[in-house]
Protein backbone atom coordinates (compact mmCIF):
# COMPACT_ATOMS: atom_id res chain seq x y z
CA UNK A 1 0.00 0.00 0.00
CA UNK A 2 2.91 2.48 0.68
CA UNK A 3 3.50 3.10 -3.18
CA UNK A 4 2.88 6.71 -5.05
CA UNK A 5 -0.77 6.76 -5.55
CA UNK A 6 -0.88 6.42 -1.56
CA UNK A 7 1.01 9.06 -1.82
CA UNK A 8 -0.75 11.23 -3.78
CA UNK A 9 -4.49 9.96 -2.63
CA UNK A 10 -3.67 10.21 1.33
CA UNK A 11 -5.16 14.01 1.70
CA UNK A 12 -8.19 12.56 -0.26
CA UNK A 13 -8.69 9.36 2.13
CA UNK A 14 -8.39 11.80 4.86
CA UNK A 15 -10.76 14.44 3.40
CA UNK A 16 -13.40 11.55 3.10
CA UNK A 17 -12.67 10.24 6.49
CA UNK A 18 -12.63 13.96 8.37
CA UNK A 19 -15.84 14.78 6.36
CA UNK A 20 -17.63 11.42 6.92
CA UNK A 21 -16.96 12.05 10.79
CA UNK A 22 -18.86 15.99 10.20
CA UNK A 23 -21.50 13.75 9.00
CA UNK A 24 -21.89 11.26 11.64
CA UNK A 25 -20.95 14.19 14.32
CA UNK A 26 -24.19 16.12 13.12
CA UNK A 27 -26.48 13.38 13.18
CA UNK A 28 -25.23 12.19 16.61
CA UNK A 29 -25.80 16.07 18.27
CA UNK A 30 -29.22 16.12 16.45
CA UNK A 31 -30.11 12.85 17.98
CA UNK A 32 -29.08 14.29 21.22
CA UNK A 33 -31.25 17.13 20.96
CA UNK A 34 -34.50 14.51 19.63
CA UNK A 35 -34.11 15.66 16.35
CA UNK A 36 -33.92 13.77 13.12
CA UNK A 37 -31.05 15.40 11.97
CA UNK A 38 -29.27 16.04 8.05
CA UNK A 39 -28.93 13.19 6.26
CA UNK A 40 -24.96 11.71 6.74
CA UNK A 41 -23.53 13.12 3.36
CA UNK A 42 -24.51 16.67 4.27
CA UNK A 43 -21.06 18.53 4.64
CA UNK A 44 -20.27 16.88 1.25
CA UNK A 45 -22.90 18.10 -0.36
CA UNK A 46 -22.08 21.39 2.00
CA UNK A 47 -18.71 21.48 -0.23
CA UNK A 48 -19.79 20.92 -3.26
CA UNK A 49 -22.21 23.85 -3.04
CA UNK A 50 -20.01 25.90 -1.78
CA UNK A 51 -17.40 25.03 -4.85
CA UNK A 52 -20.08 25.57 -7.27
CA UNK A 53 -20.84 29.08 -5.76
CA UNK A 54 -19.84 32.67 -6.57
CA UNK A 55 -17.38 34.12 -4.48
CA UNK A 56 -15.47 37.40 -3.37
CA UNK A 57 -11.93 37.68 -2.56
CA UNK A 58 -10.11 40.78 -0.78
CA UNK A 59 -6.57 40.78 -2.40
CA UNK A 60 -3.96 38.20 -2.82
CA UNK A 61 -3.07 37.75 0.91
CA UNK A 62 -6.45 36.42 1.40
CA UNK A 63 -6.52 34.17 -1.19
CA UNK A 64 -2.76 32.60 0.23
CA UNK A 65 -4.10 32.77 4.17
CA UNK A 66 -6.74 30.41 2.70
CA UNK A 67 -3.92 28.19 0.77
CA UNK A 68 -2.02 28.29 3.96
CA UNK A 69 -4.58 26.99 5.61
CA UNK A 70 -5.30 24.19 3.36
CA UNK A 71 -1.67 23.00 2.77
CA UNK A 72 -0.79 23.32 6.56
CA UNK A 73 -3.62 20.65 6.79
CA UNK A 74 -2.57 18.74 3.85
CA UNK A 75 1.31 18.65 5.57
CA UNK A 76 -0.06 17.59 8.77
CA UNK A 77 -1.19 14.75 7.27
CA UNK A 78 1.63 13.42 5.88
CA UNK A 79 3.18 13.48 8.89
CA UNK A 80 0.61 11.59 11.15
CA UNK A 81 0.94 7.79 10.97
CA UNK A 82 -2.06 6.90 8.55
CA UNK A 83 -2.89 2.18 10.22
CA UNK A 84 0.55 0.90 9.38
CA UNK A 85 1.83 3.06 6.74
CA UNK A 86 4.41 6.28 8.32
CA UNK A 87 4.96 8.37 4.90
CA UNK A 88 7.40 10.67 6.20
CA UNK A 89 9.26 9.23 8.87
CA UNK A 90 12.35 10.52 11.02
CA UNK A 91 14.29 10.66 13.97
CA UNK A 92 11.90 13.45 15.45
CA UNK A 93 9.19 13.74 13.40
CA UNK A 94 6.95 14.41 16.82
CA UNK A 95 9.07 17.59 16.86
CA UNK A 96 8.06 18.99 13.94
CA UNK A 97 5.10 17.82 13.93
CA UNK A 98 4.30 19.88 16.71
CA UNK A 99 5.83 23.40 14.59
CA UNK A 100 3.84 22.57 11.51
CA UNK A 101 0.76 22.11 13.15
CA UNK A 102 0.84 25.59 14.15
CA UNK A 103 1.08 26.56 9.77
CA UNK A 104 -2.54 26.29 9.26
CA UNK A 105 -4.34 28.67 11.83
CA UNK A 106 -1.51 31.00 11.31
CA UNK A 107 -2.58 31.61 7.51
CA UNK A 108 -6.43 31.08 8.65
CA UNK A 109 -5.39 34.50 11.00
CA UNK A 110 -3.06 35.74 7.53
CA UNK A 111 -6.24 35.56 5.36
CA UNK A 112 -8.93 36.78 7.87
CA UNK A 113 -7.27 39.35 8.82
CA UNK A 114 -6.95 40.87 5.32
CA UNK A 115 -11.13 41.05 5.56
CA UNK A 116 -11.35 44.26 7.33
CA UNK A 117 -14.55 42.87 8.91
CA UNK A 118 -14.12 43.27 12.85
CA UNK A 119 -15.67 40.33 13.36
CA UNK A 120 -13.20 38.63 11.68
CA UNK A 121 -10.14 40.11 14.17
CA UNK A 122 -12.04 39.60 17.11
CA UNK A 123 -12.17 35.71 16.19
CA UNK A 124 -8.72 35.69 15.19
CA UNK A 125 -7.35 37.38 18.64
CA UNK A 126 -10.18 34.76 20.38
CA UNK A 127 -7.72 31.94 18.36
CA UNK A 128 -5.11 32.98 19.47
CA UNK A 129 -5.92 33.73 22.97
CA UNK A 130 -7.02 30.01 23.09
CA UNK A 131 -4.27 28.75 21.24
CA UNK A 132 -1.89 30.16 23.76
CA UNK A 133 -4.00 28.65 26.46
CA UNK A 134 -3.65 25.01 25.05
CA UNK A 135 -0.38 25.01 23.70
CA UNK A 136 1.32 25.01 27.34
CA UNK A 137 -0.07 21.44 28.00
CA UNK A 138 -0.33 20.13 24.62
CA UNK A 139 3.42 20.69 24.84
CA UNK A 140 4.33 19.43 28.36
CA UNK A 141 2.04 16.28 27.40
CA UNK A 142 4.13 15.93 24.30
CA UNK A 143 7.10 16.27 26.10
CA UNK A 144 6.18 13.94 28.11
CA UNK A 145 5.58 10.67 25.94
CA UNK A 146 8.81 11.33 24.16
CA UNK A 147 10.48 11.65 27.20
CA UNK A 148 8.61 8.23 28.64
CA UNK A 149 9.37 6.18 25.06
CA UNK A 150 13.04 7.79 24.83
CA UNK A 151 11.85 8.84 21.06
CA UNK A 152 10.73 11.67 19.32
CA UNK A 153 10.43 9.41 16.23
CA UNK A 154 6.63 7.65 15.73
CA UNK A 155 7.81 4.06 14.91
CA UNK A 156 9.23 3.99 17.96
CA UNK A 157 6.19 5.63 19.75
CA UNK A 158 4.29 2.92 17.70
CA UNK A 159 6.59 -0.26 18.62
CA UNK A 160 6.55 1.03 22.01
CA UNK A 161 2.79 0.47 22.45
CA UNK A 162 2.23 -3.24 20.58
CA UNK A 163 1.44 -6.20 22.54
CA UNK A 164 -1.59 -6.28 24.17
CA UNK A 165 -4.19 -3.58 25.16
CA UNK A 166 -2.37 -3.06 28.30
CA UNK A 167 0.76 -1.49 26.81
CA UNK A 168 -1.50 1.46 25.30
CA UNK A 169 -0.18 4.75 26.83
CA UNK A 170 -3.74 5.51 27.26
CA UNK A 171 -3.76 2.94 30.41
CA UNK A 172 0.59 3.65 31.17
CA UNK A 173 0.18 7.63 30.90
CA UNK A 174 -3.51 8.32 31.78
CA UNK A 175 -2.95 11.58 32.57
CA UNK A 176 -1.56 12.31 29.51
CA UNK A 177 -4.39 10.87 27.82
CA UNK A 178 -6.76 13.21 29.80
CA UNK A 179 -5.07 16.25 29.25
CA UNK A 180 -4.36 15.58 25.77
CA UNK A 181 -8.41 14.47 25.21
CA UNK A 182 -8.84 17.96 26.87
CA UNK A 183 -6.74 20.34 24.12
CA UNK A 184 -8.24 18.24 21.80
CA UNK A 185 -11.81 19.92 22.37
CA UNK A 186 -10.24 23.35 21.73
CA UNK A 187 -8.24 22.69 19.09
CA UNK A 188 -11.36 21.29 17.09
CA UNK A 189 -13.33 24.37 18.13
CA UNK A 190 -16.20 22.34 20.02
CA UNK A 191 -18.37 23.09 22.63
CA UNK A 192 -17.41 24.07 25.36
CA UNK A 193 -14.46 25.91 23.63
CA UNK A 194 -15.86 27.41 20.25
CA UNK A 195 -14.99 30.71 21.29
CA UNK A 196 -13.50 31.55 18.04
CA UNK A 197 -16.26 30.37 15.43
CA UNK A 198 -19.44 31.74 18.06
CA UNK A 199 -22.14 32.72 15.24
CA UNK A 200 -24.40 33.73 18.34
CA UNK A 201 -21.57 36.22 19.43
CA UNK A 202 -19.69 37.59 16.60
CA UNK A 203 -20.99 36.10 13.29
CA UNK A 204 -18.87 32.82 12.75
CA UNK A 205 -15.67 34.99 13.82
CA UNK A 206 -12.95 34.62 11.50
CA UNK A 207 -15.39 33.00 8.86
CA UNK A 208 -17.41 35.73 8.82
CA UNK A 209 -16.57 37.55 5.24
CA UNK A 210 -15.40 34.03 3.60
CA UNK A 211 -17.90 33.23 0.72
CA UNK A 212 -17.96 30.76 -1.72
CA UNK A 213 -15.43 28.57 -3.31
CA UNK A 214 -13.08 29.87 0.18
CA UNK A 215 -15.91 28.83 2.48
CA UNK A 216 -15.90 25.61 0.96
CA UNK A 217 -11.69 25.25 1.03
CA UNK A 218 -12.22 25.85 4.86
CA UNK A 219 -14.69 23.45 5.16
CA UNK A 220 -11.53 21.00 3.28
CA UNK A 221 -9.14 22.41 6.15
CA UNK A 222 -11.63 21.35 8.80
CA UNK A 223 -12.03 17.89 7.99
CA UNK A 224 -8.42 17.47 7.52
CA UNK A 225 -7.87 18.83 10.62
CA UNK A 226 -10.33 16.49 12.69
CA UNK A 227 -8.73 13.57 11.11
CA UNK A 228 -5.73 14.55 11.72
CA UNK A 229 -6.91 15.65 15.72
CA UNK A 230 -8.08 12.26 15.85
CA UNK A 231 -5.46 10.45 14.32
CA UNK A 232 -2.57 11.41 16.18
CA UNK A 233 -4.82 10.65 19.27
CA UNK A 234 -5.14 6.93 18.25
CA UNK A 235 -1.54 7.24 17.20
CA UNK A 236 -0.19 8.49 20.93
CA UNK A 237 -2.48 6.87 23.01
CA UNK A 238 -3.97 3.71 21.25
CA UNK A 239 -1.11 2.05 20.16
CA UNK A 240 -1.96 3.10 16.17
CA UNK A 241 -3.69 0.42 13.91
CA UNK A 242 -2.58 -2.35 11.99
CA UNK A 243 -5.28 -2.19 9.16
CA UNK A 244 -7.95 0.49 8.05
CA UNK A 245 -10.63 -0.74 9.55
CA UNK A 246 -9.65 -0.39 13.01
CA UNK A 247 -7.79 2.55 12.60
CA UNK A 248 -11.40 4.30 11.35
CA UNK A 249 -12.96 2.14 13.97
CA UNK A 250 -10.64 3.98 16.79
CA UNK A 251 -11.04 6.79 15.19
CA UNK A 252 -14.07 7.28 15.40
CA UNK A 253 -14.39 6.00 19.07
CA UNK A 254 -12.53 9.12 20.31
CA UNK A 255 -14.49 11.02 18.05
CA UNK A 256 -17.64 9.70 19.47
CA UNK A 257 -16.48 10.43 23.50
CA UNK A 258 -15.35 14.09 22.68
CA UNK A 259 -18.94 14.81 19.99
CA UNK A 260 -21.13 13.10 22.79
CA UNK A 261 -19.10 15.66 25.98
CA UNK A 262 -19.15 18.76 23.35
CA UNK A 263 -22.82 17.78 22.40
CA UNK A 264 -24.15 18.55 25.82
CA UNK A 265 -22.17 21.70 27.03
CA UNK A 266 -22.34 25.45 26.62
CA UNK A 267 -19.70 27.91 25.20
CA UNK A 268 -17.45 29.59 27.63
CA UNK A 269 -15.78 32.69 27.59
CA UNK A 270 -12.19 32.59 26.27
CA UNK A 271 -10.60 34.31 29.49
CA UNK A 272 -11.79 31.75 31.43
CA UNK A 273 -11.19 29.05 28.97
CA UNK A 274 -7.68 30.29 28.66
CA UNK A 275 -7.59 30.30 32.68
CA UNK A 276 -8.88 26.88 32.64
CA UNK A 277 -6.24 25.45 30.89
CA UNK A 278 -3.43 27.03 32.29
CA UNK A 279 -4.54 25.31 35.62
CA UNK A 280 -6.70 22.09 35.39
CA UNK A 281 -4.54 20.57 32.73
CA UNK A 282 -1.28 21.93 33.26
CA UNK A 283 -2.01 20.69 36.99
CA UNK A 284 -2.69 17.34 35.95
CA UNK A 285 0.37 17.34 33.37
CA UNK A 286 2.27 18.60 36.13
CA UNK A 287 1.02 15.51 38.31
CA UNK A 288 1.79 13.06 35.69
CA UNK A 289 4.93 13.69 35.13
CA UNK A 290 5.65 13.85 39.33
CA UNK A 291 4.58 10.04 38.82
CA UNK A 292 6.35 9.63 35.92
CA UNK A 293 10.15 10.64 37.62
CA UNK A 294 8.83 8.93 40.21
CA UNK A 295 8.35 5.76 38.69
CA UNK A 296 11.98 6.34 37.23
CA UNK A 297 13.63 6.76 40.52
CA UNK A 298 12.50 4.38 42.56
CA UNK B 1 -40.77 39.42 -14.02
CA UNK B 2 -41.09 39.31 -17.84
CA UNK B 3 -37.99 39.90 -19.14
CA UNK B 4 -36.18 36.99 -17.04
CA UNK B 5 -34.98 34.38 -19.11
CA UNK B 6 -37.35 31.68 -19.81
CA UNK B 7 -37.42 28.15 -18.72
CA UNK B 8 -36.10 26.35 -21.95
CA UNK B 9 -33.09 29.21 -22.25
CA UNK B 10 -32.12 28.46 -18.42
CA UNK B 11 -32.44 25.14 -19.05
CA UNK B 12 -30.32 25.01 -22.29
CA UNK B 13 -27.12 26.75 -20.39
CA UNK B 14 -27.09 24.48 -17.54
CA UNK B 15 -27.15 21.31 -19.79
CA UNK B 16 -23.67 20.05 -18.60
CA UNK B 17 -23.28 17.01 -16.38
CA UNK B 18 -20.99 19.54 -13.84
CA UNK B 19 -23.83 21.89 -13.82
CA UNK B 20 -26.51 19.56 -12.68
CA UNK B 21 -23.72 18.54 -10.45
CA UNK B 22 -23.53 21.35 -8.97
CA UNK B 23 -27.64 21.92 -8.80
CA UNK B 24 -28.32 18.78 -7.10
CA UNK B 25 -26.09 20.43 -4.09
CA UNK B 26 -27.43 23.38 -4.52
CA UNK B 27 -31.13 21.80 -4.01
CA UNK B 28 -29.85 20.04 -1.15
CA UNK B 29 -28.15 22.19 0.72
CA UNK B 30 -29.56 25.73 1.37
CA UNK B 31 -28.18 27.58 4.26
CA UNK B 32 -30.19 30.86 5.05
CA UNK B 33 -29.39 33.86 7.01
CA UNK B 34 -32.34 35.01 9.28
CA UNK B 35 -33.55 38.91 8.65
CA UNK B 36 -34.90 38.78 12.25
CA UNK B 37 -36.67 42.28 12.87
CA UNK B 38 -40.43 41.17 12.30
CA UNK B 39 -42.30 39.83 14.26
CA UNK B 40 -42.03 36.31 12.01
CA UNK B 41 -38.76 35.37 13.99
CA UNK B 42 -40.44 33.44 16.25
CA UNK B 43 -41.59 31.08 13.82
CA UNK B 44 -38.24 29.98 13.36
CA UNK B 45 -37.37 28.24 16.38
CA UNK B 46 -40.11 25.69 16.19
CA UNK B 47 -38.98 25.50 12.86
CA UNK B 48 -35.20 24.71 13.79
CA UNK B 49 -36.03 22.80 16.67
CA UNK B 50 -37.04 19.01 17.35
CA UNK B 51 -40.75 18.89 16.54
CA UNK B 52 -40.47 20.37 12.76
CA UNK B 53 -36.43 19.94 12.47
CA UNK B 54 -35.51 21.70 8.72
CA UNK B 55 -31.96 20.30 8.98
CA UNK B 56 -33.57 16.96 7.77
CA UNK B 57 -34.35 18.60 4.49
CA UNK B 58 -30.56 20.40 4.20
CA UNK B 59 -31.51 24.05 5.59
CA UNK B 60 -29.06 25.17 8.18
CA UNK B 61 -28.69 28.49 9.62
CA UNK B 62 -25.73 30.90 8.92
CA UNK B 63 -24.53 33.52 10.69
CA UNK B 64 -23.41 35.90 7.74
CA UNK B 65 -24.80 37.69 3.91
CA UNK B 66 -21.21 36.07 2.64
CA UNK B 67 -21.99 32.55 3.99
CA UNK B 68 -25.93 32.80 2.63
CA UNK B 69 -28.09 31.25 -0.29
CA UNK B 70 -31.30 32.53 1.42
CA UNK B 71 -32.11 35.97 2.37
CA UNK B 72 -35.21 35.49 5.00
CA UNK B 73 -37.19 38.47 5.62
CA UNK B 74 -39.55 37.75 8.39
CA UNK B 75 -42.04 40.81 8.82
CA UNK B 76 -42.43 44.72 8.14
CA UNK B 77 -39.46 46.03 7.36
CA UNK B 78 -39.20 49.99 7.86
CA UNK B 79 -37.38 52.28 6.33
CA UNK B 80 -34.24 52.26 7.98
CA UNK B 81 -34.18 48.27 8.25
CA UNK B 82 -34.71 48.18 4.40
CA UNK B 83 -31.24 49.87 3.82
CA UNK B 84 -29.40 46.92 5.79
CA UNK B 85 -31.76 44.65 4.09
CA UNK B 86 -30.47 46.07 0.41
CA UNK B 87 -27.23 45.69 1.66
CA UNK B 88 -26.67 42.68 3.23
CA UNK B 89 -28.82 41.06 0.08
CA UNK B 90 -26.02 42.55 -2.22
CA UNK B 91 -23.58 41.57 0.39
CA UNK B 92 -24.46 37.76 -1.02
CA UNK B 93 -22.88 35.66 -3.20
CA UNK B 94 -24.40 34.89 -6.37
CA UNK B 95 -27.31 32.26 -6.35
CA UNK B 96 -29.18 33.59 -3.79
CA UNK B 97 -32.66 33.73 -2.80
CA UNK B 98 -35.18 35.95 -1.15
CA UNK B 99 -37.80 34.45 0.62
CA UNK B 100 -40.73 37.53 1.96
CA UNK B 101 -42.39 35.60 5.25
CA UNK B 102 -45.67 36.69 6.30
CA UNK B 103 -48.31 39.22 4.78
CA UNK B 104 -46.44 42.01 6.14
CA UNK B 105 -43.97 41.63 2.95
CA UNK B 106 -46.35 41.49 0.38
CA UNK B 107 -49.04 44.16 0.91
CA UNK B 108 -48.34 45.87 4.16
CA UNK B 109 -50.46 43.88 6.53
CA UNK B 110 -51.56 45.17 9.84
CA UNK B 111 -48.81 48.62 8.63
CA UNK B 112 -50.24 49.65 5.48
CA UNK B 113 -51.06 52.81 5.85
CA UNK B 114 -47.83 53.62 8.03
CA UNK B 115 -45.51 56.58 7.51
CA UNK B 116 -42.26 54.43 7.84
CA UNK B 117 -42.66 51.01 7.18
CA UNK B 118 -43.06 49.74 3.39
CA UNK B 119 -46.05 47.84 1.78
CA UNK B 120 -44.43 45.83 -1.05
CA UNK B 121 -41.08 44.23 -0.64
CA UNK B 122 -41.12 43.20 -4.36
CA UNK B 123 -39.99 46.75 -5.43
CA UNK B 124 -37.02 47.05 -4.12
CA UNK B 125 -35.11 43.92 -3.97
CA UNK B 126 -36.30 40.85 -5.97
CA UNK B 127 -38.46 38.15 -3.91
CA UNK B 128 -38.71 34.46 -5.24
CA UNK B 129 -41.04 33.29 -2.84
CA UNK B 130 -43.50 35.09 -0.52
CA UNK B 131 -44.88 32.91 2.40
CA UNK B 132 -48.28 33.92 3.03
CA UNK B 133 -49.57 34.42 7.09
CA UNK B 134 -49.77 36.41 9.63
CA UNK B 135 -47.86 34.56 10.82
CA UNK B 136 -47.45 31.45 8.95
CA UNK B 137 -47.23 28.37 10.93
CA UNK B 138 -43.97 26.24 11.02
CA UNK B 139 -45.79 24.10 7.92
CA UNK B 140 -46.04 27.15 6.04
CA UNK B 141 -42.49 28.20 6.50
CA UNK B 142 -41.22 24.87 5.64
CA UNK B 143 -43.55 24.31 2.58
CA UNK B 144 -42.44 28.08 1.61
CA UNK B 145 -38.53 26.43 1.73
CA UNK B 146 -39.18 23.11 -0.02
CA UNK B 147 -40.56 25.30 -2.71
CA UNK B 148 -36.96 27.11 -3.06
CA UNK B 149 -35.77 23.67 -3.41
CA UNK B 150 -38.49 22.87 -6.34
CA UNK B 151 -37.79 25.91 -7.77
CA UNK B 152 -33.54 24.81 -8.29
CA UNK B 153 -34.51 21.33 -9.44
CA UNK B 154 -36.77 22.92 -11.73
CA UNK B 155 -33.83 25.48 -13.09
CA UNK B 156 -36.35 28.30 -13.15
CA UNK B 157 -34.42 31.34 -12.65
CA UNK B 158 -33.47 32.93 -9.62
CA UNK B 159 -34.55 36.53 -8.56
CA UNK B 160 -31.04 37.67 -8.37
CA UNK B 161 -30.84 37.30 -12.35
CA UNK B 162 -34.36 39.89 -12.84
CA UNK B 163 -32.19 41.92 -10.13
CA UNK B 164 -28.70 41.80 -12.63
CA UNK B 165 -31.59 42.62 -15.74
CA UNK B 166 -33.59 45.27 -14.11
CA UNK B 167 -31.15 47.08 -11.72
CA UNK B 168 -31.51 50.44 -13.07
CA UNK B 169 -35.52 49.85 -11.86
CA UNK B 170 -34.68 48.54 -8.42
CA UNK B 171 -32.32 51.40 -8.17
CA UNK B 172 -34.68 53.96 -8.79
CA UNK B 173 -37.29 52.85 -6.48
CA UNK B 174 -34.86 52.15 -3.85
CA UNK B 175 -33.82 55.70 -4.23
CA UNK B 176 -37.58 56.98 -4.39
CA UNK B 177 -38.18 55.45 -0.35
CA UNK B 178 -35.42 55.83 0.78
CA UNK B 179 -34.03 59.59 -0.34
CA UNK B 180 -35.24 61.08 2.89
CA UNK B 181 -33.69 58.69 5.69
Amino acid sequence: MNSVWFLVFLPLIAFLIGISFMGIGTRIVARIQRRYGPPLIQPFIDVIKLLSKDSISYGWVFDMGVWMALAGAALVVYFVPFADNIVLSGKADVVVLMYILAIAPLGMALGTAQAKNPYASIGISRALMLMLGYDLPLVMVILGIITYTGSASFADILSAQQGGIGNWYIFRLPLFAIVYFWVMIAEMGKHPFDVLIAPSEIASGPMVEFSGKYLGYLFIYMALHYYAACALFVNFFMGGAATFIEFYLKMFSVFFVLICISAVMARTTTQRAVYMYWTKPVVLAFIGWLAYLGWRIF
Amino acid sequence: MAECPTNMEVAKENNSILRAFADWARKNSIWLLHYCTGCGAIELPPTMTARFDMTRYGFAPMATPRQADVLLITGYLSLKTLKRVIWSYELMQAPKYVIGFGSCTMNGGHYWDSYITINRLSDYIPVDIYIAGCMPRPEAVLTGMLEIKERIKKKLPGGWLDYEKRYDWYKENQRKILSDV
